[in-house]
């Protein structure tokens, strides 16, 4: 039996290590790896569940061509698919120019290799791609800023702190090596506030549980800065050192009394005063902000409330303090790190145009015009499950006249391809990853080959630049194949960096050169004054906000006079759950065990209210869409909302997606897809 | 106590790493696990904490699966301190999961047979912690020395034994038990019924049982009316009720190949104990009837380990601690079997001593039941009691004497509906069980307006 080093690259904030046992070329374990203090104690049941993953008989192991006929599959041979990509490649290189091809990746995966893709379409003669990102952008720009970067302290550091708020964040599900932090810094007699509309598995822990009316937190915020103001409860040291623009917004905060905090949020003044309390008497205190309360129209502006609550109050750069929200120290490889990434270029090459907002991807395809989009290439996506309005998501790839997609198993978007090409999971090629929440540098290794006639994009893409006559696809610089070819490729990569290298790497995860432990404890911000900026002027120029952090109602709230409050009544929230990274693992059966269809949870008064009972079908909708499930009840859920996590394919009982709304953030160019009303109905049982 | 399962409420949270561990680690099929969680107040009542118990076996000090496991099936490793269950042993009878509090044994309908935890065994033997402890992502469970004073727990749903479970678990701590919640208005709270247990006793799945202890009864009684009246048996009739006795009692088991082995617990297991008196009676009860009908001694011998056979066949059930002893149920076997031999046999006294306590339990059994809020199923009620008791006595009283055969009939199909109420209202011991009962107990001292909702539920 061989054990080698390796580390999951899910879109999760954990990026756990892992030690994975391998058996006659084939993998029988995943055991945890100590080479990773952010996560000693092994990987969670998606990590565990790899073991059923990759020999799942559901996998994609051959070329697939959709049947028009049926809307099944049939196995073709690599020549055949490669050959008729193409050649339909030429014909739209030609008429109407390679611009009418988006090519649309996504976050399923993590590592440097990804690049390969946007390389491959800029040797065709261009491509049109898209801007922005599905889940982060408001806070990262809000973050960038406020502190001139996205950075943190490492992972343990919460453990130090005396107060700790996870703002929007369920921990417990998506964060799960955090709560061990957390748990110790309770042990050590820490207070625990959690925000969030529903009791979560994370809230169970907390002192306090503050369940706010969804997209308001920014007036939760704005109120404790005027409560620690006015009663000069503030740490005037640090704000006269560190901070730009504290006059102008101890001005504007003035009025922003607890009173009114209570009336938008719909949190009693006393625990917003109570949490108020926290933060002036509880130092360190530490923010972790979650990535659900991003996707609001108001969220970057709400992200540089919060933030401003730890600059008063002189949380940052110390430890047991700070904002947990970021940390892309490992991102060494990134010549332009997130959020300025999501950005469509200032100057377009005439290449790549960079024209589509992820946000809002299903009619920005469709409107798209000279040229207009013919084809689509979608690799680490499955963005008819995961982008908003999945009805128009649809409609615009059926719009299209070829699509292929590279996936390990027939997903929403797979199953709307002509092809299928079958692609690697992280065994079976080498890459090297960063993290968002530690500042390790990992190897994610080869362990077993390929099963049936799967191959890595690198090799699919030199495989279809010989057929289109592009030479560059040979040069393994660009495109590695072979182990060899990877490894170098690798190494190269790794070479300005003097601490890393494969062979370390193979041993364990390596920090980050020049992380900091504690971040800012330098007191650096690269930011225009060089101080935490609560007042910005970069926030006016680019994104049209005020200076200051202000509270806006979004855009779509039961207090917007359109539509109607009573047409769609109830909030619909649609976080993560532990059994899934988005839509990735639901299809496996050790993760259906938990639980095979999606759920809507309702507050008991609520369901009551429309005659529903627990275990009813209910159909919930708007007029952007709407998904027929179960009905269960939740006596921990705020009056108003209805909860469905997100990540179920239409092929298990329907994606969230469905009712979601595409709309841009802000700021960051993200997807404020959670302002999403609707009305829940009890389906009669002739229906 | 070295080898002991350390558990934390306070930090699992219920993930379920540690149960896919477990799968993976024994290559079990991915969706069955040794390991459960189980989650106390998972509709998120204000005023109650919610949190997760994650067991397996405890690998008790008193394993009562492996007293009751009627093939001596069960061993306990002495150098690791696991009750091991031997799968080729295995008869797949389920009496090991009746007896086990904590729902450890596990039956796999495809193999028919029992599965459970091993503590890992083979990984002790390598000096490794039980895979569900080593990959538990928050240190929630884990693995080590405990002492005696610190075994077993205090926490709601975890049924207390005596046992000597090899577990610890972490009392909730105050501060972090319940949040204060901003908004925990709830004007009709949701009480979910309760879960049924994994292993539970039902009259869906032991039908077959309901059938054969019935029957067994009416052989035995048929057998001592023989002796006490004129009244004689058919040979071919008895020997085919005796065979269809015997199949329904091996319908039971998952692995009918090893029925032999069910006689291997005599010592400790009254379900060996029920198989040995049974088939001692029909084989007896047999000869008797087909070789030498004229022997009284043999024939008296038969019905006196018949009934010893019915004795058993009550006990059988004494494993279920959260049910009545039977003894005290209406439906024993026992009682069945004398009732039913004073009216085939015509003896007055007999029928009316058996048939009249048979009737109080019955009755006092129904009051009480209406008094704690148990379903009590009324027509069934009336229909037990209009065919086994009113029906029978008022032919017995003014019936012709060509009725007798209605009134026999009406009597079996009352002791059979009884039978099936006594399977309906076995429980087994649970974590699941016993998280409902307390989840009540808390809400109806935390929320009285909850605890009339938990009564309105049951109604």
């Amino acid at each position: 039996m061989k054990v080698f080093t390796t580390a999951c690259p899910r879109n999760c904030y954990s990026t756990c290590a892992m030690k994975v046992e391998v058996e006659d070329g084939r993998i029988r374990r995943i055991e945890p790896h100590p080479g990773n203090a952010a996560t000693p104690g092994g990987a969670c049941l998606k990590g565990l569940s790899y073991v059923e993953r990759v020999y799942h008989p559901g996998r994609v192991l051959y070329p697939l061509r959709r049947l028009p006929e049926t809307g099944g599959f049939e196995r073709i041979s690599w020549d055949e698919a490669l050959d008729t990509i193409a050649v339909k490649l030429t014909e739209l290189r030609a008429d109407p120019g390679p611009q009418s091809l988006l090519y649309y990746s996504g976050s399923g995966t993590k590592g440097i290799l990804k690049g390969a893709g946007r390389e491959f379409w800029r040797l065709y003669g261009g491509c049109t791609a898209t801007y922005g990102d599905l889940c982060w952008p408001a806070g990262l720009e809000a973050t960038r800023l406020t502190l001139g970067e996205n950075k943190h302290s490492a992972p343990w550091d919460i453990a130090d702190a005396r107060l700790i708020v996870l703002w929007g964040k369920n921990a417990a599900e998506t964060n799960i090596h955090q709560m061990s932090f957390i748990d110790r810094a309770l042990d050590a007699g820490a207070k625990l506030v959690v925000i969030d509309p529903r009791r979560t598995q994370s809230a169970e822990r907390a002192d306090l549980l503050i369940q706010p009316r969804p997209g308001t937190d920014g007036a939760l915020a704005l109120a404790i800065a005027h409560l620690l103001i006015a009663g000069g409860r503030i740490d005037r040291e640090f704000i006269d050192k560190h901070v730009h623009g504290f006059p102008a917004f101890a001005a504007s905060v003035a009025k922003f009394t607890a009173e009114r905090a209570a009336e938008i949020t719909d949190v009693p003044v006393e625990y917003i005063e109570r949490l108020a309390e926290y933060f002036a008497t509880l130092r360190p205190a530490t923010i972790s902000p979650g990535f659900g309360m991003q996707r609001f129209t108001n969220s970057g502006q709400t992200m540089r409330a919060s933030l401003a609550l730890l600059a008063i109050t002189g949380n940052i750069g110390r430890p047991g303090a700070g904002w947990v929200y970021a940390n892309l120290q490992s991102h060494i490889f990134e010549t332009v790190r997130d959020p300025l990434a999501f950005y469509p270029p200032e100057r377009p090459d005439g290449v790549v145009r960079v024209s589509i907002s992820t946000a809002r991807l299903g009619p920005e395809m469709l409107a798209t015009e000279d040229p207009p989009l013919r084809m689509i290439w979608v690799e680490r996506g499955n963005p008819v499950t995961q982008n908003p309005e999945t009805n128009r998501v649809l409609e615009a790839f059926r719009a299209l006249e070829f699509r292929v997609v590279v996936e390990q198993f027939l997903t929403d978007t797979a199953r709307e391809a002509d092809i299928v090409l079958p692609a690697k999971t992280m065994f079976e090629q080498s890459d090297v990853i960063g993290a968002y929440w530690h500042s390790y540098i990992q190897l994610k290794q080869k362990v077993i080959d390929p099963p049936g006639e799967v191959k890595p994009e690198t090799e699919i893409y030199r495989l279809l630049a010989r057929r289109l006559g592009i030479p560059e696809g040979e040069d393994p610089g660009v495109f590695p194949v072979s182990d060899d070819e990877v490894e170098a490729y690798l190494e190269k990569a790794l070479q300005p960096f003097a601490a890393l290298s494969l062979d370390r790497l193979r041993q364990a995860p390596q920090l980050a050169p020049g992380q900091q432990e504690v971040a800012f404890s330098d007191f650096i911000f690269a930011t225009p004054s060089g101080k935490i900026e609560i007042e910005s002027a970069e926030a006016v120029e680019r994104w049209g906000v005020d200076r200051l952090p202000t509270y806006e109602e979004p855009a779509e709230s039961v207090r917007q006079p359109q539509p109607a409050a009573d047409l769609y009544p109830l909030y619909m929230l649609t976080p993560n759950t532990k059994n899934r990274i988005h839509s990735q693992f639901n299809n496996l059966r050790m993760i259906r065990q938990f639980g095979d269809e999606p759920l809507a949870y309702l507050h008991p008064d609520d369901a009551r209210q429309r005659g529903i009972g627990d275990g009813d079908w209910v159909r919930v909708f708007n007029d952007r869409g709407e998904l027929e499930v179960e009905a269960v009840l939740d006596n921990g859920l705020k009056r108003g909302c209805v909860c469905v996590t997100n990540g179920w394919w239409i092929s298990e009982g329907g994606t969230v997606n469905f009712t979601s709304a595409a709309r841009e953030t802000d700021m960051g160019y993200g997807a404020a897809f959670h302002e999403n009303r609707v009305e829940v109905e009890r389906l009669s049982d002739a229906e | 106590m070295p080898n002991s399962f350390l558990f934390d409420p306070n930090r699992c949270t219920g993930c379920g790493a540690c149960r896919l561990a477990c799968s993976i680690e024994n290559q079990l099929e991915p969706e069955y696990s040794w390991r459960r969680i189980d989650t106390f107040n998972r509709t998120r009542h204000p005023g109650v904490p919610l949190y997760h118990l994650s067991l397996a076996c405890n690998h008790c000090a008193e394993p009562e699966c492996m007293y009751a496991c009627p093939a001596l099936a069960y061993t306990r490793d002495e150098a690791s301190g696991a009750v091991l269950l031997n799968e080729d042993e295995c008869i797949g009878c389920r009496y090991c999961a009746w007896a086990c509090p904590y729902d450890a044994p596990v039956f796999v309908p495809r193999r028919g047979l029992m599965g459970k935890c091993t503590f890992c065994h083979h990984r002790l033997q390598e000096g490794l912690e039980p895979a569900c402890a080593a990959l538990c992502p928050t240190g929630a469970l884990g693995f080590g020395d405990v002492t005696e004073a610190e075994l077993g727990s205090g926490i709601a749903g975890f049924p207390a034994t005596e046992l000597g479970p090899r577990i610890k678990i972490e009392p909730l701590q105050e501060s972090r038990r319940l949040p204060v919640m901003t908004a925990p208005e709830v004007e009709y709270p949701y009480v979910a019924p309760a879960e049924p247990p994994t292993t539970g006793v039902s009259l869906r799945s032991e039908w077959s049982l309901m059938l054969f202890t019935t029957l067994m009864a009416t052989l035995v009684a048929a057998v001592a009316t023989t002796l006490t009246s004129a009244f004689s048996l058919n040979p071919v009739l008895f020997l085919d009720a005796a065979a269809v006795t015997m199949a329904l009692g091996a319908l039971h088991l998952g692995k009918v190949s090893r029925a032999y082995r069910a006689v291997l617990n005599v010592r400790r297991s009254w379900l060996s104990r029920e198989i040995v008196a049974v088939s001692g009676f029909l084989a007896l009860a047999a000869t008797y009837l087909s070789l030498a009908p004229e022997a009284g001694v043999l024939g008296g011998a038969a019905t006196l380990v018949g009934f010893a056979g019915l004795l058993c066949a009550d006990q059988v059930y004494s494993v279920l601690k959260a049910s009545r002893p039977a003894h005290r149920h209406s439906a024993s076997v026992l009682w069945t079997g004398f009732f039913l031999t004073g009216v085939f046999a015509g003896r007055g006294w007999l029928a009316a001593v058996f048939g009249f306590g048979k009737l109080a339990l019955y009755v006092l059994r129904k009051l009480e039941f209406i008094g704690t809020g148990r379903p009590v199923r009324p027509l069934v009620s009336l229909a037990r009691t209009a065919f086994g008791f009113v029906i029978p006595m008022g032919l017995w009283l003014a019936g012709p004497e060509d009725t007798r055969l209605y009134m026999v009939a009406g009597v079996l199909l009352g002791e059979l509906i009884d039978r099936g109420e006594y399977y309906a209202e076995l429980e087994s011991e649970s974590p699941r069980r016993q998280m409902g009962i307390d989840l009540e107990e808390q809400l109806r001292a935390d929320r009285p307006a909850a605890a009339q909702l938990v009564a309105a539920a049951a109604d």
